[in-house]
């Protein structure tokens, strides 16, 4: 128990852990893929009672056998299969797993979350972004999210060799956007506006240039040569569509990159 | 039929008349030649378009034995038979169809494929703009030649299965989804195809991808981590590190953080209060903090003692009062 204590403070947060049927018969198993910002885990831990103190992680629960019960704000929630579960961050919770019980976990950093949806709205996020874990399932998006965890469980188990970064990445992308367009959040209308305020090509391509790029420096002649518009332009329509210039993104994505642990 | 075909809901024509199916095709594609083998029996093809942004998702099935010519075109098409065999002639060079073994033809390239009766398959258009930038982007080089792919797709491969399941899941969300999906959602399932699709084919730009993965800088990281366990007693430098490893000591660090999300000093530590863990879990009679700190490394004990808190979630003393 102390070791899958251990394993899971490492990968998530320590948890308080009580097998139903004594400590003698416990056992468990958890793999976990870390990808960048987000790690995909497999988890069987026979019937156990977990509980986890808040994390700046959101999860996205899913239940591929047996049956179990999460506890948080707003009240209990059953695990199924076919049947997920979000546990937002900043808020513990509790679960209850029986003896057969296992699922699929994507674990998400709430500041790759935060970036994704700077990207998909052209706004900067000030206000934490905050789940209403009450209506959650309808969205297409999100049927769309639990058919996906488990043929991308299926995918990198069988990547050998492992996929490389530039793979990882998009991937990455592609979850959180399923994530945030599959929930009810407080920043759901931006999503879901008609017309997106849309940067001009040169803009996307720069700031794709940048992020694609972020190891190193990047200097104003390539993008100038990236987007085949002047360095001067460029800065216009950064100002304009943006309110920052190229090199504020850049000295922005290379700062998260550095702060990240 | 036991079930409607794969995205039904996108019917881009449905005829017998090989006239109409030349037009629909030269509407997406190329205008192509048909050729009907030896029989009377009537062509009753079935072909669905879900077209997006860059990339089109789309479904076949001629219903007789047929053969067609295609012209070039300005589109990247990648095929996934799922039913039935067919021969295909790409630059000269034949390839047999078969479930799993598709084709990726390149803009500028003509085609000449036969199929036989029950032959189905998806297709995956894109636009090679859209390849291009994502290129650019991965690879920071300017694309000046075009992106030529060879035309054999070896799907069975991690890489090429990953890019057939992808490709397959969302052909199915888009055929069973009541409500559209959201547009956000499909632009980045598009950039997946695409990032996929260069990662799944060989083409002329492949050696360049190779090198944006950081898999050797990998095995320069994972020799100084074994030189890092080999050694955890000495006193550490990167000078050391930077020799065992053939990097710089600035370029080792980056490449650990890159791929580690930490330094090799951080590292160290972590190995370092691993000892001391196995040590206080199995301690003597003359076993104490103190002394563990010390024989690993750490002269500061309270700051080991903060550092082992922070590793394994309790402190030092309490790992040992539970090994004594």
């Amino acid at each position: 128990m102390e070791e899958v204590r251990d394993a899971l403070a490492r990968v998530y947060a320590r948890p308080a852990l009580v097998p139903r049927k004594g400590i003698e018969n416990f056992s468990a198993t958890v793999n976990v893929c870390q990808l960048k910002d987000m790690a995909l885990a497999y988890g069987a831990f026979g019937a156990v009672r977990l509980e986890f103190p808040a994390t700046d992680f959101f999860l996205q629960i899913l239940p591929i056998r047996g049956a179990g019960e999460l506890g948080h704000g707003s009240g209990p929630v059953a695990l199924a299969p076919g049947v997920g579960a979000i546990v937002t961050a900043d808020s513990p919770f509790k679960a209850n797993f029986s003896s057969d019980y296992e699922q699929l976990v994507l674990r998400i950093k709430v500041e790759a979350l935060a970036r994704k949806l700077t990207a998909l709205t052209g706004t900067a996020i000030n206000k934490p972004l905050r789940l209403d874990v009450s209506k959650n399932s309808g969205y297409a998006a999100a049927h769309m999210l639990r058919g996906y965890l488990p043929l991308l469980a299926r995918t990198l188990t069988t990547a050998v060799p492992p996929f490389p970064d530039w793979w990882v990445v998009q991937t990455e992308q592609l979850l959180m956007t399923l994530f945030l367009c599959g929930y009810r959040h407080n920043y759901s209308h931006l999503l879901e506006r008609q017309v997106p305020i849309a940067a001009p090509p040169q803009v996307r391509r720069a700031e794709e240039y940048i992020e694609a790029n972020q190891q190193r420096a990047v200097t104003l002649e390539e993008l100038a040569e990236v987007t085949g518009v002047s360095v001067f332009s460029l800065f216009r329509s950064f100002r304009r569509h943006r309110g920052y210039s190229p090199l504020q993104f850049l000295a922005q994505v290379r700062s998260r990159r550095g702060g990240k642990r | 039929m036991p079930s409607a075909p794969p995205l039904d809901r996108f019917p881009l024509v449905r005829s017998q008349s090989a006239e109409e199916i030349c037009a629909a095709l030269a509407r997406v594609y190329a205008r192509p030649t048909l050729h009907v083998e030896g029989n009377t029996k009537q062509i009753d093809a079935v072909f669905n378009l879900y077209q997006m942004k860059d990339v089109g998702l789309g479904y076949t099935r001629y219903g007789i034995p047929i053969s067609l010519l295609y012209p070039e075109s300005n589109v990247v098409l990648q095929t996934l038979p799922i039913r039935g065999q067919a021969e295909a002639v790409v630059k000269d060079i034949e390839y047999s169809l078969d479930t799993g073994c598709g084709l990726t033809i390149s803009p500028g390239e003509s085609l000449a494929v036969q199929v036989n009766a029950n032959y189905e398959h998806l297709i995956l258009m894109m636009n090679p703009g859209a390849l291009d930038m994502k290129l650019a982007a991965i690879t920071g080089a300017s694309i000046n030649r075009p992106l030529k792919f060879h035309p054999r797709r070896d799907d069975t491969r991690a890489a090429g299965k990953a890019l057939r399941d992808h490709f397959t899941f969302l052909v199915n969300a888009v055929s069973a989804s009541v409500e559209p999906l959201p547009k956000l959602v499909l632009r980045e399932f598009e950039q997946t195809l695409i990032v996929m699709s260069l990662y799944a084919n060989r083409h002329n730009y492949s050696h360049l991808l190779a090198q944006a993965s950081p898999d050797g800088a990998l095995l320069q990281v994972r020799r100084a981590e074994e030189y890092i366990e080999a050694n955890w007693q000495q006193a550490l430098t990167l000078e050391s590190l930077a020799q065992v490893s053939g990097m710089s000591a600035l370029a080792l660090s980056r490449a650990f953080k890159k791929a580690r999300g930490h330094s090799p000093l951080e590292f160290a530590t972590q190995v370092r209060l691993r000892h001391a863990r196995a040590m206080l879990q199995r301690p003597d009679a003359m076993t104490t903090v103190e002394n563990v700190a010390l024989s690993c490394g750490f002269a500061d004990v309270r700051r080991f003692a903060e550092d082992y808190r922070l590793a394994f979630g309790e402190h030092p003393s309490q790992t040992l009062d539970r090994g004594g």
